[in-house]
C-alpha cells in the first residue's frame, strides 16, 4: 500500500484520507491500547488520544520505518501517559522492587485465543501489566523500560519476572482445566 | 527481548491481535481534528482583523487630520500678494525688525518670552496677528506679556488708530496651541514685509490648525479670512503617541449572560458527609463565586482627533472563580449532549468540603476608543469602550454541569479564543512634562461562551476592577 500518498493527503487535511488511515489501523492499534488498560472505555480513550497525536504529528513521520510501527509507538506512549494521569491507575501503579527470582523457565503451550491472552494480561496488577507489555510484547529492554518509566532497571526485571510467573501459572492452570474437561468428556 | 518460546509465541499472538473499536472513537477523533483547525482560525483572524481595523482607522484619521492642518491663510487686501503668511521664530527678531516697537518693549517681550515662536497673519485690513508660541512657560508669562503689550496697542494704519487690547491674546486649540498666545499687533504692510521671515516658517515647524485659525477669525475685531485664492502653508503635523504599562486588579466571575445576570445555580447538601445526596435537605447557590483577577501589559495610544484616542496593547490576564465542592467521587459518569456524549472520570458535587479555585490565564489584545470629556491643565477624565480578543494559554478549572449537578475537569471543553466587550473610565494626571498616570474602573464582559459543549450551562466571564497605568507621551 502506498502510505506516502495517504500520509500526504492526510497532511493536506483531506478528511477521506484521514478516515481511511484510521480505518486501516484502528483495529490493530486498539489491540495495543486494550492490553495496557483495564476497560474498553479506557482503551478507546487512549486510542482517541493516540490518533489525535498521530494526525497532529504526521509531518514528523519520515517514511523511514513502517508507519504501523511508528503509530504503535505513539499508542504505547499515549497509554503510559494515560496511566500516569488517571487517578484510578496512578494509585495502582507501583514499581517497587521485589525479591528478584529467576524468570520461570517454563514455556507453557499457549492454547488461548489472542483475545483471551490479552484479557489475561489485563488482569495483571497495573505496574506488572505495563512492564510485561513493554518487554514481552513491545520488545523493549529493561534498560529502556527503566528510562521510560523512570525506574531502576532491576525493578523492571523483578516486576517482569513476577508478571511472567503469574501469567505462566494462569496459562498452566487453564491448560490443566482444559485437559480435565477433555478427560471428563471422554 | 523475548528469551524463549513463550515470549516469542506471546509476542506473535499479540502483534496479530486486532480488536475493532466502537464507531464513536472515529467520530470524536474527526470532530477534534476539525475543531482544532477551526479554533486556530478565529483567534488569528480576529487578531489580524483587529490590527488591520486599528491600522486603517489610525491611518485614515491621521491623513484626514493632516489635511485639516494644512492651513491656507491669506488676506484679501491690496497687498495680499506681497504679504503672504509668515512665521517669526522669536520675539527678539520680531522686535528688532519692528520699528514701531520701542526698545523697552522689545526687551520686555524678549525677556518675558524667551525662545518663543511667533506667528503672524494678515487680515484684509492689513492687520497682522502675531502668534507667539511658547512651548514651555507661556502660561506663567501670559499676564506679564499682556502688560508688556498693553503700551504697544496704538499704532497707525491707513490713518486709523487701531486700539488693540489684551483680548487679542488668544489661546486657541487646547491640544496643539495649549500654551500659545496670540498677540494682535497693528503694523503697516511695509513693516510686515520687513519683519516676516518666510524662511523661518519651515524652520519653526509650527503646527497650525484649522480650528485655531477659525478661532482667530471669530475674535471680535479680527476679520481674518480664509482666502479663496489660497496660499497654503503646509505644516508638518506630528501625531501624539502615548505608550506605557498598565495593570488591573479586579474580580472575575462566570455568569449565564449579561442580560439577566443569572449565575447558574448549584444544589448542595448541608451535610458534608452526604454531600450531593438528594435525600438530604439541599440549598441552591451560585455555581461560581467571584474571585481575584489581575492583568498587566503594555498599552499604546494614538491620538486620532481632538480629545479622541485609539488604544491597543498586549496583556497577560489571569482570571479565577471559586466553587464550593463536596466530596470527590472517583467514578465515571456519562454526560450526554447534543454535540457529543462524553465520559467524565472523577467529579465532585456541590458541597462544603472545600473551595476550589478555577484559574485561567489568557493573552489579551484590546482595541479601545477613548475620549476625554473633561480636560484641565493637568488632569483629564475620559471614558473608553471597545473590544478585546483573548487566547487561553493555560487553565486549571472545574466545569459545572447543571443537569447532573456536578463539577468536573475537562480542559478540552474550554473555548480557547474569547471575544470581549470592554468599557471604563479613566482619570489621567500629568506627572511630568512628558508622562502621565491614569487610574479608573474597568469592566469587561466576554461574549464567548467559556464552554464549547452546549450540553453544559452557558458561562461568560465578567470582570470588574481598577485599572492603572503609566504613560509616556511623544508628539
Amino acid at each position: 500500500m502506498d502510505y506516502k500518498n495517504l500520509v500526504r493527503n492526510c497532511l493536506k487535511g483531506n478528511a477521506e484520507a484521514q478516515k481511511y488511515l484510521y480505518n486501516h489501523f484502528a483495529a490493530s492499534m486498539f489491540g495495543v491500547c486494550y492490553r495496557y488498560t483495564k476497560s474498553v472505555t479506557d482503551a478507546e480513550d487512549v486510542l482517541q488520544e493516540g490518533f489525535i497525536k498521530v494526525f497532529n504529528n504526521l509531518h514528523r513521520y519520515r517514511h523511514e520505518g513502517e508507519l504501523q510501527a511508528w503509530m504503535r509507538r505513539i499508542m504505547v506512549n499515549t497509554a503510559l501517559t494515560y496511566l500516569k494521569q488517571n487517578k484510578h491507575y496512578s494509585s495502582e501503579l507501583s514499581y517497587e522492587e521485589i525479591n528478584l527470582h529467576p524468570v520461570s523457565s517454563e514455556n507453557p503451550v499457549i492454547t488461548l485465543q489472542a483475545k483471551e491472552l490479552a484479557d489475561l494480561i489485563r488482569q495483571l496488577p497495573t505496574g506488572c501489566q505495563t512492564i510485561f507489555n513493554l518487554h514481552a510484547v513491545e520488545g523493549y529492554t529493561h534498560v529502556e523500560i527503566g528510562e521510560m518509566l523512570g525506574i531502576h532497571e532491576g525493578t523492571s526485571r523483578s516486576q517482569y519476572a513476577r508478571a511472567r510467573s503469574i501469567m505462566v501459572g494462569w496459562i498452566e492452570k487453564r491448560n490443566e482445566n482444559i485437559k480435565q474437561r477433555r478427560y471428563a468428556g471422554k | 527481548m523475548p528469551e524463549n518460546e513463550f515470549e516469542k509465541k506471546l509476542k506473535k499472538m499479540m502483534d496479530d491481535f486486532h480488536l475493532p473499536p466502537s464507531t464513536s472513537v472515529w467520530e470524536n477523533v474527526s470532530r477534534r481534528l476539525h475543531e482544532k483547525r477551526r479554533r486556530k482560525i478565529p483567534f488569528f483572524f480576529l487578531l489580524a482583523a483587529g490590527l488591520i481595523t486599528a491600522g486603517y482607522f489610525t491611518y485614515h484619521v491621521s491623513e484626514k487630520y493632516k489635511q485639516n492642518s494644512t492651513a491656507a491663510i491669506s488676506y484679501t487686501g491690496k497687498n495680499a500678494d506681497k504679504a503672504g503668511n509668515y512665521l517669526l521664530k522669536d520675539s527678539a527678531k520680531l522686535s528688532t525688525q519692528k520699528p514701531g516697537i520701542k526698545k523697552e518693549e522689545k526687551a520686555s517681550v524678549s525677556n518675558t518670552l524667551p525662545g518663543t515662536q511667533q506667528k503672524i497673519f494678515k487680515n484684509e485690513l492689513n492687520n497682522k496677528l502675531i502668534t507667539v508660541k511658547n512651548s514651555t512657560a507661556l502660561k506663567d508669562n501670559s499676564s506679564e506679556l499682556e502688560n508688556d503689550n498693553a503700551g504697544n496697542n496704538k499704532q497707525h494704519l491707513n490713518g486709523q488708530i487701531i486700539n488693540e487690547n489684551n483680548n487679542a491674546i488668544v489661546s486657541n486649540n487646547e491640544t496643539l496651541f495649549k500654551n500659545s498666545i496670540t498677540i494682535k499687533q497693528p503694523v503697516t504692510p511695509a513693516d510686515a514685509e520687513n519683519t516676516l521671515l518666510k524662511d523661518e516658517v519651515q524652520d519653526n515647524n509650527l503646527a497650525l490648525k484649522k480650528d485655531s485659525i477659525s478661532g482667530l477669525a471669530n475674535q471680535p475685531g479680527n476679520s481674518l479670512k480664509k482666502s479663496t485664492t489660497k496660499t497654503p502653508v503646509t505644516i508638518n503635523k506630528t501625531s501624539n503617541w502615548q505608550w506605557g504599562v498598565t495593570g488591573l486588579y479586579a474580580k472575575s466571575n462566570l455568569i449565564e449572560n449579561l442580560t439577566n445576570l443569572n449565575i447558574p445555580s448549584a444544589q448542595y447538601s448541608n451535610d458534608p458527609l452526604t454531600s450531593g445526596n438528594y435525600d438530604t435537605a439541599f440549598k441552591t447557590t451560585h455555581a461560581f463565586s467571584p474571585s481575584a483577577a489581575y492583568a498587566f501589559g503594555t498599552v499604546v495610544k494614538k491620538k486620532i482627533f481632538k480629545n479622541g484616542y485609539l488604544s491597543s496593547g498586549l496583556n497577560f490576564i489571569h482570571l479565577s472563580v471559586k466553587a464550593d465542592i463536596g466530596k470527590t467521587v472517583d467514578s465515571v459518569i456519562v454526560i450526554p449532549s447534543p454535540a457529543y456524549t462524553y465520559f467524565v472520570r472523577g467529579y465532585a458535587q456541590p458541597g462544603f468540603v472545600k473551595t476550589n479555585t478555577s484559574k485561567y490565564n489568557f493573552i489579551e489584545l484590546p482595541v479601545l476608543f477613548q475620549q476625554n470629556f473633561f480636560h484641565s491643565k493637568k488632569t483629564s477624565l475620559s471614558y473608553n469602550a471597545g473590544f478585546s480578543v483573548r487566547q487561553l494559554i493555560s487553565s486549571s478549572s472545574l466545569i459545572y454541569n447543571q443537569i447532573n449537578n456536578i463539577y468536573f475537569s475537562k480542559e478540552e471543553l474550554l473555548r480557547k479564543t474569547q471575544f470581549q466587550v470592554a468599557a471604563g473610565l479613566s482619570f489621567e494626571m500629568n506627572t511630568g512634562k512628558n508622562n502621565s498616570f491614569f487610574i479608573g474602573p474597568q469592566f469587561t464582559y466576554s461574549l464567548s461562551n467559556l464552554i464549547k459543549n452546549p450540553g453544559n450551562s452557558s458561562f461568560h466571564f465578567i470582570n470588574y476592577g481598577l485599572q492603572a497605568g503609566f504613560l509616556l507621551h511623544k508628539k
